[in-house]
């Protein structure tokens, strides 16, 4: 894999802001350049002098522009703007003061700014994308403010740090065309074009608007009629990203060859090169992506950003400590210097991601679909997939209506219980076949408890306590499944919840966030109240005072207290599934099973605080 | 904790003296099976009520193999016994298997 790391990259993106003390500086270099540019003019040399001191650690891949960068150094420090030096053979085309260019469709709400023709606002349109669930909500801005400093969006990457500071600093000319285009803002479709020329530099990045979420960018740099591999960035992060865990939730994902993968943000090295022929690019959270499609994907040059910034780890105390977080970028081009791409900011949305395909082989575009973006895990996802499939066929037959997702969740718990409800009835026959037998199992146990574990007679205890099951038709395999799919069902509902965008900020009356913890408690507490009370009225002979008290007591109290903290989703699950059980435990209770499992649980709690408290018959 | 402790000295699988002499490792074993099937046993129980598809139980199968076994070899057999204890396996009666007669090199007479 053709990798290196650019040591100058944390350079990036600092000093933006010109400080007193750094004038002096730079009015220095500036004359200096002009002096330097004044020879190189005079001198009239086109070949290079000598060969720039090469600003990478790879020569090997360095694109063709290191091997014809004339002997000048960049003209990185002359801010744009600016009045040219008299030198220069390219005629300047430049703004004069920065100004913002909002484009606009059905979906998206884009501000770019002139000044390095990139992107401040990037804001999504639909009712469902806030930024919080309370109803002051505003629109999702997908520029996360947070990361700013590491560069904006659709801002150039190159392997020159002075390059770089210039070509995103410098004020572009913008051309705006379309039909309905005034007054920098565009209603899509069109296009608007970014020009900035200076100093031997020609820059040209056009983007084309439609009414999807997708951009069409064009991008090409050249430095004396050289072109220069110049990256297209998403530097750093996206706008739900607030706190560390939704930092935490950053992935670097790709498809390469046809085969998608991902990996998690730690494990991202920042100036990575990748030059492979990637049919997509992405950094991705939990329900939003950043994806560069290449228009040409064997050329296709992907380099990896990865910077961290200071968060609190305690987000409703912006005073507590603060730990870094892990931010991912992406920078995508191509090899050859042009770039062509198609790009997607928006959310993880299936209908949306399956709709936008990558380029194929062919040109055309066939690749695959952005759809792999969203990961429900690779062996949950056996099961979260159906479930998610299964929840929005719901929520569409549901129709318009704020609180479908929730009841989503109670139709699919209701059903799976009612599905599972045979299995449950004939384990329930078997623990009462189980209870029948019990006395004489434990009978046949007093015989041998006089032998030590290693007398090889107590083996006989076995046989004949298989004899006494085999004998009164005790089924041995039945008894396994009734509630052991509901865990990973459990942890297929967390994936779920936490993966689909759809369920991000649903709501469910009180529920403001079905993919965040209950805010009033309302349903842990009733969580902890459905199990107690389940547990307590359960008939269970094998179990003593403070075994029952355990499992009373302890069993939903964990379990409240876990899912305090988990998607409330999650919780409106396992509430509804428990109040089913209670339910069902009721009946039970009233039928003639049920009662005759309550007269032997009662007749041998009598038994054994009578007799022998001590002795330890847990149902094993 | 206490209440851990007067288990461990109640449970009735106490390893002979005049055989080999059980080990520390061998207790601590014996006493956190014990736990389990107190404690931990019933919790899993009550999320699927019914028995066990084998007998003796797998904890009972791990308490006997390693009484008679001792840690090493009792833990091997009883992790055998736990990947046997699924789904596709039929059950029913599932006896430790004895120990070897062994024929340590004092025993045996010099050539």
């Amino acid at each position: 894999m053709a990798e290196f790391r650019n040591p100058n990259l944390q350079g990036q993106g600092e000093g933006g802001g010109s400080g007193g003390d750094m004038r002096g500086l730079m009015s220095v270099t500036l004359l200096a350049l002009v002096v330097l540019l004044g020879f190189q003019y005079f001198s009239k040399s086109k070949q290079p002098a000598t060969p720039a001191p090469a600003q990478t650690q790879s020569q090997a891949q360095q694109p063709a522009q290191s091997a014809a960068t004339p002997g000048q150094p960049a003209p990185a420090q002359l801010v744009a703007g600016q009045a040219p030096a008299p030198a220069v053979v390219t005629p300047v085309v430049a703004a004069s003061a920065v100004s913002e260019t909002t484009v606009e469709n059905d979906n998206l709400k884009i501000v770019f700014t002139n000044q390095g023709a990139q992107v401040t606002h990037w804001i999504l349109k639909g009712k469902q994308y806030k930024d919080h669930p309370d109803p002051g909500g505003q629109q999702l801005d997908l520029v996360n403010p947070k990361t700013a400093d590491a560069g904006l969006p659709l801002s150039l990457y190159t392997y020159e740090p002075e390059l770089t500071k210039q070509l995103n600093s410098a004020l572009y000319q913008v051309s705006v065309s379309g039909a309905s285009a005034s007054n920098g803002l565009l209603q899509a479709p069109g296009s608007v074009t970014f020009h900035y020329a200076a100093n031997g530099l020609d820059v040209v990045k056009t983007f084309r608007f439609d009414a999807s979420y997708v951009v069409t960018a064009e991008v090409e740099v050249k430095r004396n009629g050289v072109p220069v591999r110049a990256l297209l960035a998403w530097p750093a992060g996206l706008g739900d990203q607030t706190e560390p865990i939704q930092f935490a939730s950053g992935k670097f994902d790709w498809s390469l060859n046809g085969k998608d993968d991902s990996i998690d943000a730690k494990k991202v090295s920042n100036g990575a090169t990748l030059d492979q022929p990637y049919e997509y690019a992405a950094i991705a959270d939990l329900y939003f992506a950043a994806a560069f499609l290449p228009d040409a994907p064997v050329r296709t040059s992907v380099v990896t950003l990865h910077s961290s910034i200071q968060l609190p780890t305690d987000p409703s105390d912006p005073n507590s400590q603060k730990k870094p977080v892990d931010v991912l970028g992406l920078a995508v081009g191509d090899t050859s210097g042009s770039t062509r791409l198609r790009f997607f900011a928006g959310p993880k949305d299936t209908d949306l991601l399956k709709t936008i395909h990558a380029t194929g082989p062919d040109g055309k575009l066939t690749g695959p679909t952005l759809d792999p973006l969203i990961q429900f895990g690779s062996w949950l996802g056996v099961i979260a997939k159906p479930l998610y499939l299964a929840l929005r066929g719901l929520d569409g037959v549901l129709g318009p209506g704020i609180n479908n997702w929730g009841w989503a969740i109670i139709i699919v718990t209701v059903i799976f219980t009612l599905v599972m409800l045979p299995l449950r009835f004939m384990a329930m026959k078997s623990s009462l076949k189980m209870m029948r037998i019990q006395p004489k199992a434990e009978a046949i146990k007093k015989r041998y408890a006089h032998l030590k574990a290693t007398d090889p007679k107590r083996a006989e205890m076995n046989t004949e306590t298989m004899a006494l099951y085999k004998a009164e038709g005790v089924n041995m395999y039945g008894s396994c499944l009734p509630m052991l799919p509901q865990i990973p069902l459990f942890f297929a509902y967390f994936r779920v919840l936490q993966n689909a965008v759809e369920l991000r900020q649903a709501h469910w009356f009180w529920l403001t966030d079905l993919s965040l913890p209950d805010p009033k408690y309302i349903l842990p507490i009733l969580i902890i109240l459905a199990m107690f009370l389940t547990q307590y009225i359960t008939p269970s002979p094998g179990m003593d005072a403070n075994q029952r008290r355990m499992m009373a007591i302890m069993m939903p109290l964990f379990m409240g207290f876990v899912l305090l903290h988990y998607p409330s989703g999650l919780a409106l699950y396992w509430g509804t599934s428990n109040l089913i059980n209670l339910a069902l435990q009721v009946a039970v209770n009233q039928s003639p099973m049920g009662k005759e499992m309550l007269a032997i649980s009662a007749k041998r709690a009598v038994k054994r605080s009578g007799v022998n408290p001590k002795t330890i018959q847990g149902k094993r | 904790m206490t209440h851990v402790q007067s288990e461990a000295a109640q449970h009735n699988i106490v390893p002979d003296q005049a055989t080999p002499p059980a080990s520390r490792l061998t207790h601590i074993l014996l006493d956190l099976l014990d736990f389990y099937r107190r404690w931990l046993s019933p919790a899993i129980h009550s999320l699927k009520p019914g028995g066990c598809r084998y007998v003796p139980t797998c904890s009972e199968y791990a308490s006997t193999a390693i009484a008679i076994h001792g840690p090493l070899r009792g833990v091997l057999l009883a992790s055998w016994r736990l990947l046997r204890c699924n789904p596709f396996a039929r059950g029913g009666l599932d006896q430790v298997p004895l120990a070897p007669i062994s024929h340590h090199l004092h025993n045996k007479p010099l050539p």
